[in-house]
């Protein structure tokens, strides 16, 4: 063996003397806590005695499996407005001489450097019935009076975190449109494409995974959270990040809550593998 | 490819053609014909102008002045997609997500054409870029001289009247670079399709065209088959660029512009020149001077000092003093025997008058 080459095995040592304290800070919380899911709550006191009674608690009750139900479709709602908004403005700042993009895109990701509760705030503001969409509306007399319906139902949860995260989706779109090389597009109308050709043949196919992976994550985002439904959701729009919020709170049931949130963390990872499966297409080898 | 330019006429007639940008002018005021069917090489260091001409007659930039003339029509400002050109791009620029046929195919599929013509097409195109059986396989998949020739066959496919093509061997090793030389000159000979090409590589330049355009600074120097540009240069920089040159300086055309005041002596011109009654410079390459053995005789004959020679292999050169002081370089083929050029020697050197040619004398500083 050469002396200078370095032997697997010490490869391996120095792999595993980074990665294992690494993997112990991201995974040991994590298994402590679905763990908490063998526990028990019997008269508010937590029982430490393992058993499955939690977990299928949580995955049979029709109520928790209801409002699942209905959060999956509220995210899938969401992410879909996402990847449309999200593309549209990745590309209409794409299309932009090169000098805007780089302010457009900061403007866009702005928000995000906003505390994510005062985000929320604002949104309400927006839909109130002192807000700006209502403002607007009685101005331009398309309505009387202020709407209040705009607010604390389940479509205010939708607008609100179709908004908030909006530059989850545009960032990923925008990267993959950047990363086209131009002189494809130049190919595709030297061949004979008019632009919508082009956008159909080219740009689409080589930017819509990376959109697509940004709409992912808007779902699995949507999916977990509690405090835009808390804030703007009202009774109708009580959600599965909520009900597993209220454990924590409300309910004191830590053991149901975990065993909640594992199904969450299951969605999760199921969509970062098929983000996978998507960045991996053939053609990129 | 049925249609015909204007009988005999040229295929391509670009006008006036200028290029600003803020600051810097790419492109100054070029005239250019290409003729139907030829291979047109343009040819120039770097920065010369030649991609801004060749992205200015595919359309991709708009002139700030000037015609590009096709069938007699003014193309300068039409979309790139209405032109009947293509374009192989230095880079290739295949669709990294559509397999070797698809990328093929994209002009035929882009004009709606049925999908068994375009088979059919695609198959024999690939068979003429000798890529048969590689229709599945993704341009990730292929190496640089196969991902050059699907470019040329998705170019080609579209039965253009001129193909466009910006350095497209610039990025292969020099074996596959002379390989892929060959076979682009064959394809452009088997299908008659115009090539304007652009390189900065004389050699390349040379092998590949009927004819060169020389480009400097943004203009054309001189438009020619390559012996022309070789033995004909109509400036200083022309006369330069290819090779060795010998330039001898303070010449004098005569006023009828028969003949010409040389510190070599007189020599009487072949062909008219437009430099009568001018200063001028002569040029001839160092290998049109040979050395005279005793009762040889040429056109004109001059004695010469020989102060160095340099045995290269299959050529010799020397550097020779005339009496007159003119330096001149000399270059032969090599004999196993003894040579007649030795350092020190005082050698009779011939040459002939159509060997050599004459470019305007530098400004005076
Ligand atoms: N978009 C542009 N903006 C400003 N100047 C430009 C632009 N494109 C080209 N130029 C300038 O125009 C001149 C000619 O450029 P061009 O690319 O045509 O040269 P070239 O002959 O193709 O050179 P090379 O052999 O290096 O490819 C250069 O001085 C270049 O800097
Ligand atoms: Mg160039």
């Amino acid at each position: 063996m050469n002396a200078a080459r370095p032997s697997p095995l010490s490869g391996l040592a120095v792999g595993a003397a980074i990665w294992a304290p690494l993997l112990a800070l991201i995974f040991a919380p994590l298994m402590s806590f679905l763990i908490y899911g063998f526990f028990q709550v019997e008269d508010n006191q937590i029982q430490r005695t393992l058993s499955l009674e939690t977990y299928r608690e949580a995955l049979t009750n029709p109520a928790y499996m209801r409002t699942f139900g209905k959060t999956v479709l509220l995210a899938l709602q969401v992410s879909l407005a996402c990847l449309v908004l999200g593309y549209a403005t990745a590309y209409f700042v794409w299309r932009r001489p090169a000098r805007w993009r780089a302010p457009l895109l900061f403007l866009l990701a702005a928000p995000l450097l906003m505390s994510y509760v005062i985000r929320i705030y604002a949104m309400r503001g927006v839909l109130g019935a002192n807000g700006l969409l209502n403002g607007v509306l009685t101005t331009l007399g398309i309505v009387d009076e202020p709407v209040t319906a705009f607010l604390f139902n389940l479509t205010a949860v939708k607008l609100t975190l179709i908004v908030i995260l909006l530059p989850f989706a545009t960032l990923p779109t925008f990267i993959a449109l950047e990363r086209i090389p131009a002189s494809l597009l130049q190919a595709s109308s030297d061949l004979g494409a008019g632009a919508g050709r082009t956008f159909r043949s080219v740009v689409l196919p080589l930017s819509l995974p990376g959109a697509t992976v940004g709409a992912m994550f808007t779902f699995v985002l949507a999916m977990g959270d509690f405090l835009a439904p808390e804030l703007v959701g009202g009774i109708d729009g009580f959600t599965y990040g909520r009900l597993v919020f209220t454990q924590f709170g409300l309910a004191f049931n830590w053991p149901l809550g975990a065993a909640l949130s594992a199904l969450l963390l299951a969605v999760a990872l199921c969509v970062v593998f098929g983000a996978r499966a998507i960045g991996s297409a053939r053609w990129r080898r | 490819m049925t249609q015909s330019p204007v009988d005999g006429g040229p295929l391509l007639s670009v006008r006036g053609l200028a290029m600003r940008y803020d600051a810097t002018t790419a492109l100054a005021a070029v005239d250019l014909d290409v003729q139907n069917g030829e291979f047109l090489t343009i040819l120039g260091p770097s920065g010369s102008g030649k991609t801004t001409l060749l992205r200015l007659i595919g359309g991709f930039i708009e002139p700030s002045e000037g015609r590009i003339l096709f069938d007699g029509v003014d193309i300068a400002h039409t979309a790139i997609e209405a032109r009947p050109f293509n374009t192989v791009f230095q880079d290739y620029a295949l669709f990294p997500h559509m397999n070797v046929a698809q990328n093929v195919g994209y002009g035929l599929m882009v004009r709606g054409r049925p999908k068994s013509e375009i088979a059919e097409k695609v198959a024999k195109y690939l068979e003429i870029v000798d890529l048969a059986g590689m229709e599945r396989r993704h341009p990730a998949q292929l190496s640089g001289g196969q991902r050059q020739r699907v470019a040329l066959a998705r170019a080609l496919i579209c039965d253009p009247r001129l193909v466009l093509l910006d350095e497209p061997l610039a990025a292969l090793d020099a074996g596959l670079r002379r390989q892929m030389q060959e076979f682009l000159k064959s394809i452009q000979r088997q299908t008659g399709v115009t090539f304007l090409f652009v390189t900065h590589d004389q050699d390349e330049a040379v092998t590949l065209s009927d004819r060169i355009c020389v480009m400097a600074q943004g203009r054309v120097e001189q438009i020619g088959t390559a012996r022309d540009i070789y033995y004909r240069p109509k400036s200083r920089f022309v006369a330069t660029f290819f090779g060795d040159n010998n330039l001898i300086e303070g010449c004098r055309v005569t006023v009828d512009g028969a003949c010409v005041e040389t510190p070599l002596g007189v020599i009487d011109l072949a062909a008219p020149t437009a430099l009568a009654g001018k200063r001028a410079t002569l040029c001839i390459r160092p290998e049109s001077l040979s050395p005279l053995s005793e009762g040889e005789t040429a056109d004109m004959s001059i004695q010469a000092q020989v102060t160095a020679v340099d045995f290269a292999g299959p050529v010799t050169r020397a550097l020779l003093e005339t009496d007159a002081g003119v330096r001149l370089s000399l270059k032969s083929f090599s004999r196993p025997e003894r040579d007649s050029i030795l350092a020190g020697a005082r050698l009779t050197i011939g040459f002939t008058a159509s060997a050599t040619a004459l470019i305007p004398a530098e400004a005076a500083p």
